[in-house]
């Protein structure tokens, strides 16, 4: 049930993910007055530097962490919930390693699509191979959970899978050009400003298309948080919900991945800070706390990789861990009851 | 009213059911061909030895398993037909399997009782906040709606899931193993009250349990299932009068006491002793050393002399004499005496 101090927390959360959204957009390495930042955004502007910088650069990368964030977070407590695992994630499934193979076999196989880099369509190019190797992997996985009941299985398969896809992918580094190593190392890495105004609005679309199954698995989740029998006897149909979420996380995992590269950890610990500030497992107040956590931490993490004040930029997936590690510890050595906490 | 009364229609039936798993090489068959009916307002008790098909049983009847062979039938419809959000309003299973849920509330898991109710993100109407109350005054948990599951005790945990099983007030209840892990008192305040409810509400209530004194005296009728056999089904009292019961349970150690309703070990008085001449030996003492093996006689062939005087207890044998004994070390002296002679 809704208590007056969820209220405040959402409220709390909702004027900390503004600020965070204002602030990413003025810091970096160039700091943008925060006068200035309304008559930009509204076309009075007499700096045509900023503005380009504000509404090409910025402005998309702050929407894009926001996507991204949410969508992660919500990935992971689909995850997280159905396999009962606090460890699970978007990724633990392998549809991201999937990505990975995918852009890797295209940027290491120069030979066939080198003519293409340096123009537009070698990113988009990155973009369907990315997709196409989560979705292949996807589809693999749906078709082994068809067979396999239960869901702890499933995980472990996913891990392998997702360990396979790195094999090949190391095989493939191996035999490859060092730049074309170089190419794939840095999409690895991740990177939110990879993205301009088209691709933000396929990107949104396709995410808010996941987040919008999700919304119809809370009522299914509850259940499942009895374990999938008890979930069963409530008159879950069990099989049919998997399917949903493994959908739903494989749509957000894959598209995301496609688009920004892995990130990592934020969809693993959006749920646990979630479940922590609001102290309950009911799927209601965890869907929207773990957009709004989701975001703010992705927000965070760029904000800090844009390292405010200098030219420098750190990889996204570097911040992500470097918070994301010591989060996960603290959970765990807070809680002693991991287990419990389903 | 009184056709309602008269009303012997069955709530569940089965039809040459056979129950048990199916491999991927053949089938193992635990019960076959039963022929059970269940009516309105019966407090069934299923009882059996280990291994025999009662929890396969009740997770048949309950559609979480698929049967082997034959058919379910709730209402006259068959089990397989429905769909499971109509099999949930129809019938309820409570299952006994120990994934421990810490952090949801009684509030939350009695209203997964109403899943089949609820609209697509599972708002409670007053209608099923109504129901929810009620069932949880009816299991007494009435002041703990907001206290987490991993904070209460296994008793009440179960009442909790008896609740959630009353809130969907479908008309069949499945209970599996309610009192395992319970201590004496919580076992007989669940089978009273779930004897007690199926007679308030109607509802029909199989119960599966290892308490057969407690079943003998509560239920309806007994479901007796014979290792690969079959079942017998009738009152507690002809279960009783034939002796089934020691049939099935009974073993060089046990047997069943048709005048007490209970099983009894069997004694095995192979010494003897002898009461000493103007003492008392008080009726529990006799127990305590039937309960040892002794059997008082006036056999001259007895192994000691026992008596009790105001000082205490007393043992004398031809060698040695021992006094101002407590009963229990009257019983360690008695015990040694054995050992040396054998």
């Amino acid at each position: 049930m809704i208590r007056r101090i969820h209220y405040l927390l959402f409220t709390s959360l909702i004027l900390l993910l503004l600020v965070f959204f204002v602030l990413d957009m003025l810091l970096g390495s160039v700091s943008i007055p925060p006068d200035k930042l309304i008559r930009i955004l509204s076309g009075n502007s007499e700096n045509t530097n900023w503005s380009y910088i504000l509404l090409q650069m910025r402005l998309p990368r702050a929407l894009n962490a926001i996507i991204t964030g949410s969508g992660l977070a919500v990935a992971g407590l689909l995850m997280q919930t159905l396999f009962r695992n606090p460890l699970a994630g978007p990724y633990v499934l392998g549809i991201s390693s999937g990505a990975s193979l995918g852009v890797a076999v295209y940027v290491m196989s120069s030979g066939i699509f080198g003519f293409l880099i340096g123009t537009g369509i070698y990113n988009y190019g990155l973009v369907v191979s990315a997709v196409l190797g989560a979705v292949s992997v996807f589809l693999l996985i749906v078709l082994v959970a068809s067979r396999i009941r239960d869901s702890v299985s499933l995980l472990i398969v996913g891990i392998m899978f997702g360990s396979l896809s790195t094999a090949i992918v190391s095989i493939l580094q191996y035999f490859s050009r060092p730049d074309l190593v170089h190419k794939f190392v840095i999409w690895t890495l991740g990177s939110l400003s990879a993205t301009g105004w088209n691709q933000l609005s396929i990107i949104s679309g396709i995410i808010l298309a996941g987040l919008m199954i999700s919304l119809f698995l809370i009522k299914p989740l509850n259940a499942l948080l009895l374990g999938e029998i008890h979930a069963e006897a409530t008159g879950v149909n069990i099989k049919r919900i998997r399917y949903l979420i493994l959908l739903a996380v494989g749509i957000i995992a894959g598209a995301l991945t496609a688009f920004n590269g892995p990130i990592a950890f934020i969809g693993l610990i959006a749920p646990h800070i979630s479940r922590m500030l609001f102290n309950t497992n009911n799927h209601r107040i965890l869907f929207p706390a773990c957009l709004l956590t989701g975001t703010i931490l992705l927000l965070a993490c760029d904000m800090i990789s844009q390292v405010p004040g200098s030219f420098i930029m750190l990889p996204i997936n570097a911040i992500t861990a470097l918070v994301g590690a010591p989060v996960v510890v603290w959970i765990i050595v807070g809680k002693r009851k991991l287990k419990n906490s389903f | 009213m009184l056709k309602e009364v008269l009303d012997t229609k069955s709530m569940l039936h089965t039809q040459a059911l056979s129950v048990g798993y199916t491999f991927r090489n053949g089938k193992y068959i635990l019960q076959a061909r039963l022929e059970l009916q269940l009516f309105k307002g019966d407090f069934v008790c299923l009882i059996g030895p280990n291994g025999c098909g009662k929890s396969t049983l009740i997770r048949t009847l309950g559609g979480l398993q698929s049967p082997i062979a034959g058919e379910v039938f709730i209402h006259d419809k068959k089990l397989s037909s429905l769909g499971y959000n109509k099999r949930s309003r129809l019938l309820n299973t409570v299952l006994t399997d120990r994934t421990v849920v810490g952090s949801i509330t009684v509030e939350e898991v009695v209203a997964l009782g109403r899943y089949s109710f609820t609209n697509w993100i599972g708002s409670l109407t007053d209608d099923d906040k109504n129901f929810m109350a009620k069932a949880i005054k009816e299991v007494g948990l009435s002041g703990f709606e907001e206290r987490k599951l991993e904070t209460l005790s296994d008793g009440e945990r179960q009442r909790v899931f008896i609740a959630k099983a009353l809130a969907s007030d479908a008309p069949v209840m499945l209970l599996d193993e309610p009192t395992a892990h319970l201590d004496i008192s919580n076992r007989v305040e669940i089978l009273i009250l779930l004897r007690d409810l199926s007679a308030t509400t109607g509802h029909a209530c199989l119960v599966s349990t290892h308490d057969l004194g407690l079943a003998l005296q509560l239920a309806d009728e007994i479901w007796l299932m014979l290792p690969g056999k079959g079942m017998i089904c009738c009152t507690p009292e002809e279960i009783m009068q034939e002796d089934h019961l020691d049939k099935v349970f009974g073993n060089s150690a046990v047997f069943f006491d048709p005048v007490s309703g209970n099983f009894t070990l069997r004694g095995k008085s192979s010494y003897l002793i002898r009461q000493k001449e103007n003492t008392d030996i008080p009726d529990y003492a006799l127990k305590t050393f039937a309960r040892l093996g002794f059997s008082v006689t006036d056999s001259s062939e007895a192994l000691a002399v026992v008596g009790k005087n105001k000082e205490g207890w007393m043992v004398i044998t031809p060698e040695a004499e021992w006094n101002n004994l407590s009963l229990s070390g009257t019983c360690r002296i008695l015990k040694k005496l054995t050992l040396k002679k054998n």
